[in-house]
């Protein structure tokens, strides 16, 4: 799996706010999506937002599907070549449903708690992976009964990241 | 330095994620619709397909979600001859049970689990179900969606039945359970086995018969003699002029095995009437984009 993560890291102790970007690839139940984030840097917080697609080669439905991130991450350990974190992602993503009744938008939402490891590359720039378990809902519009749905069920996210902190 | 990188990376992606393909108008014998059919509901199970094959969760979300014009299951016969939607042989390969369908009855088969992958084990809670548990759901729906059902007639214990007698029952069963929910103008059965087609005409003449097999030439014949509805064909093994001369006798064709882009734009281009997939969204995005 492609997996990338940049971030640029300055990491300037006498800063109140950090900030730092991040790439990323992960698998979860909305398939293989990559990711670009702004991280906000405090302390031993992250908050990151930004956006996604899911990608696939050919198999996986929700091809080219576009969505947002919202990631927390807390830092149990901020060592200077090695980061551990624990972190509570939102995701969610927006596919189409073509078909001959319509093209109305289904939206998959996806909340995971995982746990994960940075490690310096060198200078400011990191990489790490993570994994997680949450839940998903899937909204829907369904078309023969002309009604709405959802459906509620178990997640996975195992994730591959590249930082860089400025 | 990593900025080019990362730009050359979202690039490279953003190309990979962008084919497209072409396809023929279509004529076939559906007014030029070909109807999409669940491969075993949402599709067989894979890493990046969670739900197992012939599960509520998986024929639920072909139609309710991805808005798909059928599925196809495979059907079984219990110890109790219930009708049982299950694919594999032996039940070790997807469930946590063991042995054969057949040599269980309806309530302990409902205790067994899907566990086929880690998803499946861990995540899921899905258990085996009846023919009757969709149909009942089904017949339900404002718009009836197709019933096509794969026959597994040499799933039987010959301990007790001969091959005749359990064809007899087999094929009863099948009937009584789609009459019982009137869905017989909405079910599509398969099966390479012509005595068991034969019992199933004489049972009801309204389903919808489909002969699986790669012979054309024979097949049709065959289907025009005895009135049946089409053919079913491996998607690799039939050309797209058998399936013209098969629609000029005016026997229609289902193709199955059909998963990744380049197999559903194959299979489209052929204008079958049915396409049989394991990626119902992306082939309604290659017909209807």
């Amino acid at each position: 799996m492609f997996s990338s993560l940049i971030s640029y890291t300055q990491n300037k102790e006498d800063k109140w706010l950090n900030f730092g970007v991040e790439l990323n690839t992960s698998l979860s139940y909305s398939g293989i999506s990559t990711g670009a984030q702004v991280n906000l840097l405090h302390k031993k917080h992250s908050l990151g937002v930004g956006a996604k697609i899911t990608y696939q080669n050919s198999y996986f439905p929700y091809q080219n599907a576009l969505g947002i991130v919202i990631d927390y991450k807390y830092f149990l350990i901020t060592k200077p070549n090695i980061k551990a974190f624990v972190a509570i992602n939102y995701n969610n993503t927006t596919y189409k449903l073509l078909s001959r009744d319509g093209n109305k938008s289904n939206i998959i939402h996806e909340y995971t708690y995982s746990n994960g490891i940075l490690i310096k590359v060198f200078n400011n720039f990191w990489v790490g992976n993570s994994m997680g378990i949450g839940a998903y809902t899937e909204k829907y519009y369904d078309y023969s009964e002309a009604e709405y749905g959802s459906y509620l069920g178990y997640n996975v996210m195992f994730k591959a990241m590249m930082s860089y902190e400025f | 330095m990593s900025f080019r990188f990362l730009i050359l990376a979202l690039v490279a992606i953003c190309l990979l994620s962008c084919q497209k393909t072409t396809i023929d108008p279509i004529n076939n014998l559906n007014g030029g619709v070909i109807s999409v059919i669940g491969h075993g509901g949402g599709g067989f199970q894979s890493p990046l397909n969670k739900e197992p094959e012939n599960s509520l969760s998986s024929i639920n979300k072909a139609i309710e979600i991805y808005n798909a014009d059928g599925v196809e299951v495979d059907v079984q016969l219990s110890k109790d001859l219930n009708v049982i939607l299950y694919h594999d042989d032996k039940l070790e390969t997807s469930t946590n049970g063991n042995g054969f369908i057949y040599e269980y009855n309806l309530n302990e088969l409902r205790q067994l689990k899907y566990d086929r992958d880690f998803y499946a084990k861990m995540l899921l809670d899905e258990h085996i179900i009846t023919l009757e548990t969709i149909l009942k759901r089904f017949s339900q729906r404002n718009i009836k969606p197709q019933l096509h059902l794969d026959l597994r007639p040499w799933l039987f214990n010959d301990t007790i039945y001969n091959s005749t007698e359990f064809h007899n029952i087999y094929t009863d069963k099948i009937v009584e359970t789609i009459n019982k929910y009137n869905y017989q103008n909405f079910t599509y059965v398969a099966s390479g086995d012509l005595e068991l087609l034969i019992k199933l005409n004489q049972k009801n003449p309204h389903l919808k018969l489909m002969l699986e097999t790669d012979n054309v030439n024979w097949a049709v014949e065959i289907i025009n003699k005895n009135n049946w509805h089409g053919i079913v064909a491996h998607n690799d093994r039939i050309t797209k002029s058998e399936i013209t001369y098969a629609h000029s006798k005016n026997v229609r064709i289902a193709l199955f095995d059909i998963k990744i882009q380049s197999d559903i734009v194959d299979a489209v281009n052929k204008h079958p009437d049915y396409i049989l997939t394991d990626n119902i969204i992306k082939l309604h995005q290659i017909l209807y984009n």
